[in-house]
Order: structure tokens, then sequence, then C-alpha cells
């Protein structure tokens, strides 16, 4: 008998070995394409007008469609997006005009709360709408959009029929969609990682017109983008990228650490440089991590603040203070308040420091009267971080905040284009004040 | 000549193990010390060779260790150890001027486990706290980051040699950095004292 326990612990060793080994392991989402370029291959790319004119909420049929029975079709500038409810489902497809005077639009489609994904191809009708947006004059009437999604790499074959139902609400002034992280976070695999250059550029496309980053600060003082407080396997690579941040130089993250999309990891002057090239941004939080960042990043902030002003960008960015250390660090290294400030905590931290924005946790609920007064002031208030559906519902008509930071960027998009004109119009950011 | 050598040994060895190893009556209790040197290799990550100039995957490992040996099914051991597990000299990518980045990765372990004893075959399974640090130098200026993850340690080790209170051997282990998703094994000889034994057996074993 005790032979034969010792004899049965030898698999069980085996067994713990094997599970051991699967800690290290992590799904990565592949995202298809069409074979050989698909029909976009030989088509001419659609211009930024015509896909602005596709843009809108829809009706998608038949039911039950891999987007739920909404949808909104979002234009950016070389991509139109589809976002609906069903498992927060989003498409990024490109347009393209073919010879036979067809407006085709392929790409991707993905449920990021799971591995789903697979191939989208629709066809703009009627055939004199597209038509005309190819040939660049105003067409006449209402798209509908019909075609077929499939799953994973094979050709699309589940049919998809969207009928416009009623142009987009422009956001801009009235509600902001924050990326938080960019277009994604890392573990959502939207093709990027987070607090990427790559990120910041594609977060439009995923519906956000503003970019939630993390800022860090290097021994050598050089502000950079990234979550953690040390290096490892959760978000960057590399044989040697492990560790405090604060015990690397700048130098030494460029050349131990890529992302884990294999991206390098950003300074934030080259983060800031993808924003103010990405004209659909309307505002930056900077999400600081350590006090020691605040004073390198408010001097590089106000060399983007002054560049977008000579350029006649309208772009706004908010230092976000989330600890009584971040608060004082604030206070003590930007005496002059030339950069805003987003205060997580208290309303009265929030006037103390006379911050642009309040930026609740949505677990404190919606506090509809500090939201009020808050707004009353000619602050915004933005709530983070909102995913769940019945609770972006709750906190855009009760709260009827100016911002929702989310990793469902296109589901807050869908909901907040639901409530049109009914959202609250903005004062602070980009606004009045 | 060298493996016929080694070889010779080994069977020369094998050979001697009945004899060495039943020459005496072990206690039923001991507290074991013991050491191992070890040459230790990373297996995960895989680096990026690109623009390396030399590379050294692993190297000398050591480890100092007690282990209680009785009567009962399993032996709890604690180990101290070092393992070395990448360095390379790399050309930079982004400085300005390009140079060189010269960069070293260790992992310094306290692990507690259990061990199985199957005749003179022991399996062990163990769990603790790895230091994980990195030595960079870049240019003038040097990093040194390191952080502290969990990780478990699996060890096959067999013994060879066995007279009186001492025993020589050979082990071979699997280290696991579960946070830094980084695996390494080591191939190493041990040696161990039995440093306090109590409840000899009347018959011989």
């Amino acid at each position: 008998m005790f032979f034969d326990l010792r004899r049965a612990a030898i698999p069980l060793l085996a067994c713990a070995l094997a599970l051991g080994s699967s800690c290290a392991d992590r799904i990565h989402v592949a995202h298809p394409t069409f074979e050989d370029g698909g029909l976009l291959a030989t088509a001419r790319p659609l211009s930024p007008e015509g896909l602005k004119v596709l843009g809108g909420l829809y009706r998608a049929e038949p039911a039950p469609s891999r987007f739920g029975p909404n949808v909104a079709l979002h234009p950016t500038r070389n991509t139109l997006s589809i976002f609906g409810d069903k498992s927060s489902g989003y498409a990024l497809l490109k347009a393209g005009c073919l010879e036979d005077g067809r407006l085709v639009l392929e790409g991707h489609w993905r449920y990021p709360i799971d591995t789903d994904t697979g191939l989208v191809r629709l066809f703009v009708g009627p055939p004199p709408f597209a038509r005309a947006l190819c040939d660049g004059s105003p067409p006449a009437g209402t798209p509908s959009l019909e075609g077929a999604t499939g799953l994973s790499t094979e050709v699309p074959s589940e049919p998809l029929t969207l009928a416009f139902e009623k142009p987009l609400v422009d956001l801009r002034g009235r509600f902001f969609v924050v990326g938080h992280r960019g277009a994604c976070r890392t573990l959502d695999d939207c093709g990027a990682s987070e607090n990427s250059a790559a990120s910041i550029r594609m977060a439009p496309s995923f519906g956000a017109n503003v970019a939630e980053m993390d800022v860090q600060v290097s021994a050598d003082g050089v502000p950079f983008l990234y979550h953690d407080d040390v290096f490892g396997p959760r978000l960057a690579r590399g044989a040697f990228c492990h560790g405090s941040v604060g015990t690397f130089t700048f130098g030494h993250i460029r050349e131990l650490c890529t992302l884990r999309y294999g991206e390098p990891v950003p300074s934030l002057d080259e983060a800031l440089a993808a924003a103010l090239e990405t004209e659909e941004l309307d505002a930056l939080w900077l999400d600081m991590k350590t006090p020691e960042a605040i004073a390198p990043t408010a001097a590089v902030v106000r060399t983007y603040l002054a560049l977008a002003k000579a350029r006649n960008r309208s772009l706004r960015i908010v230092l976000g203070l989330a600890t009584t250390e971040l608060l004082e660090a604030y206070e003590r290294d930007v005496p002059k308040r030339d950069v805003g400030c987003l205060a997580e905590l208290d309303v009265a931290d929030v006037r103390r420091l006379d911050c642009e924005v309040w930026g609740p946790r949505w677990t404190q609920g919606p506090m509809s009267a500090d939201v009020a007064t808050m707004q009353a002031e000619g602050r915004a208030v933005a709530f983070w971080t909102i995913d769940e559906p019945e609770y972006i519902d709750v906190f855009l008509d009760k709260a009827r905040p100016n911002a929702i930071v989310t990793n469902r960027h296109g589901l807050v998009f869908l909901h907040a284009q639901r409530r049109g004109e009914s959202l609250r119009t903005l004062r602070a950011i980009g606004g009045d004040r | 000549m060298r493996v016929a050598r080694g070889t010779l040994l080994l069977l020369g060895l094998s050979l001697a193990l009945p004899t060495l190893a039943q020459a005496e009556e072990p206690p039923r209790h001991a507290v074991e010390l013991g050491g191992e040197l070890a040459f230790a290799r990373m297996l995960t990550p895989a680096p990026s060779h690109a623009n390396e100039l030399s590379r050294m995957n692993g190297g000398a490992a050591f480890a100092l260790g007690a282990a209680y040996r009785s009567p009962f099914l399993f032996t709890p051991f604690v180990e101290l150890a070092y393992t070395p597990l990448y360095a390379s000299e790399a050309r930079t990518r982004f400085a300005n001027p390009a140079g060189t980045i010269r960069s070293s990765s260790r992992a310094w372990s306290g692990v507690v486990g259990l061990g199985l004893d199957l005749d003179r075959i022991r399996f062990r399974a163990g769990i603790g706290l790895y230091d994980f640090a990195v030595d960079s130098a870049l240019g003038t200026s040097t990093a040194t980051p390191s952080e502290l993850d969990m990780g478990y340690l699996f060890g096959f080790g067999a013994t060879l040699i066995r007279r009186g209170r001492f025993r020589m051997g050979v082990d071979l282990r699997l280290g696991l950095v579960t946070d830094a998703e980084t695996m390494f094994m080591s191939l190493g000889l041990t040696t161990t004292f039995d440093a306090l034994v109590w409840g000899r057996s009347t018959t011989p074993q």
C-alpha cells in the first residue's frame, strides 16, 4: 500500500508539471484577412467624404444578426466601423469601388469578449447610390448594405443586410467616448498593444474621440506610456524586460522591451505626435501613474498644446490625477495650471485645483446631483470604466455625464448615438469655459 | 576519449551502487544538508537574436538546501538557489550614437516543497519566490531592475554514491517563474550530508 501511494504520486507530479507550464500560455486572436486581398485588392479606395455619407444608425436583418438588431456605422478617415450590441461586436471595414461600378466593403468582425472573429463583405446599394459615391457626386436617397459575414477565415456566407434608419449625431462638443488605453487593452486583442502609438491612431475607428493613456517616467526622467509598475510578459516582451519601470532609463526600455504586438514602448512625445496627427481625436486623458511623472509630462504637453494651436488643431490634454500624492504633485509642479487636470477623487479636489474635469469611478453610482453641480460650474464629468450595456444606459440616462471611459468604445458610441440630441452639450472641454 | 572515460566511470559507479547504497542501514529520520553545482539553461522565453554580437544561455548554477527524510511518504525540503538565465551583447537599435548593450539576467530563489524517495531516486516539487534580476549596461548608463515572482521547481534526482552520512548524485530540474513566463532547466551534481539522524532501525533495509 505504502509503495502504491508512492507510485501514484509520480503521475501527480507530472500533472503538476503540465499545469505549471500551461500558466505561460496566452490566447492570441489572429485577425482574418481575405485571401489575395479580396475584392479590395483591385478596387479604388473610396474617399473619406464618401465614407462619411455611409455613417448612420442602421437596422440589421435577418434577425438575429451577427451584431444584434440595430447597429451604428461609424466612418473615420479610411475605415467604416460597425458597432453592435451583441457581444459588443464590431467590424472594421475598408471601402473600394470596383470596375463594374459596385462599391464593396471588406474587413473583419470581432467579439472582444471572447475569441470569435471572422470576415465581412458587404455591397453598398442601391446601385445608383454606390455609383454616385464612387464618382464623387452627392448621392440621392439613403444607402443599404447587403452581403454576408463568416467565421474565422471562411468565405462570408451568413447573410447580413443593413437598412439605413437615421444619420449620426455629431458627438463633438456633446459627448466623449474615451478609449481606455487607446484602441483597446492588450488582452482584448484588437490588433495593437495598449498604450502604443498604433493604438492611439486606431482609437477613432473603434468609436473613441478621446484616448486615455497611462504615463510613467523612466529613471532618466523621460515620460512614456505604460500601465503597470513593472515590465513583464503581461504587457511587454524581452528576455531582459523585467522589473520596476522606474529603474530603467528610456534608452534601456527601447533596447530591451517591446509591447506585446511588437511595437516599441512610446515616449509621451511620440504618443502626442501620433495623437496630433489623428484628427478625429478631440482630447487626451493622460492617466498619471506616479507623481515624479507630472513635471516632465507637463513640459511635453505644453509643447504639443503650442503645436496644436499653431496648426489650428483643436486638441485638449488633461492630466488624470487619481491619488492625493498626484494631486499634491500637480499643485506643486504645475503652479500656473497651464496644463489642465482631471481629478478622480472628491469634487472638493476638483474645485481646489480648478480642474476642467471630474473623473469619478462608476462604482460610486451615477451621483446625478454632483454631476449636475460640476457641469453647472463649467466642468466636464467623465465616469470610468464602464463596459456593460445596462450600466452604460443607466449612466447615460441618470448621470448624463460628458464622457465615459470604456473598453467597449463601439458600444458606448452606439448607445450615445441612440440618445442623439438629448445628450447634454459640453460647456467645459472644447467649450466656452 | 573523454566520452569513453566518462562511460567507464558511470559503468563503474553503477556496478558499485548496490554495494555502496546498501552498505549501511539508513536511519529512520534524518535532516540532510546539501549542495548542488549545475549547468543551467533558459528554455523560455526564446530571446530574439537580432543584433546580437554574443550570447550565453545559462551557465553555472548552484543550490543549497535542507531536507527532512523520514519513513513517511514525502520528504519536505527547503532550498536556496542561484540560476544564471541569459546574457548577451547586442548592437543597439535606437540609441544615438549607435553602440552596444550588454545585459544579463539571473534568478535567486527560495523554494519549499516535497520530495518523494523511491530507492535511490528522488522526485521533488516545490513552490517559492524567485528574485528575477537583470543587469544592463548601455553606454555609460546601467540599469539593474529586479522583481519578485512566484515560481515552481520540479526535480528528478538519483543517488549514485552513499557512504556513511554522505551521498552524491545527479539532479535534473525544471524551474518555472510564472509571472515572468520564464522556464529553465539545470543538470547538476549533488552532495548531501545527514547532519542529524535518529531512530535507526534494528533491521537492515
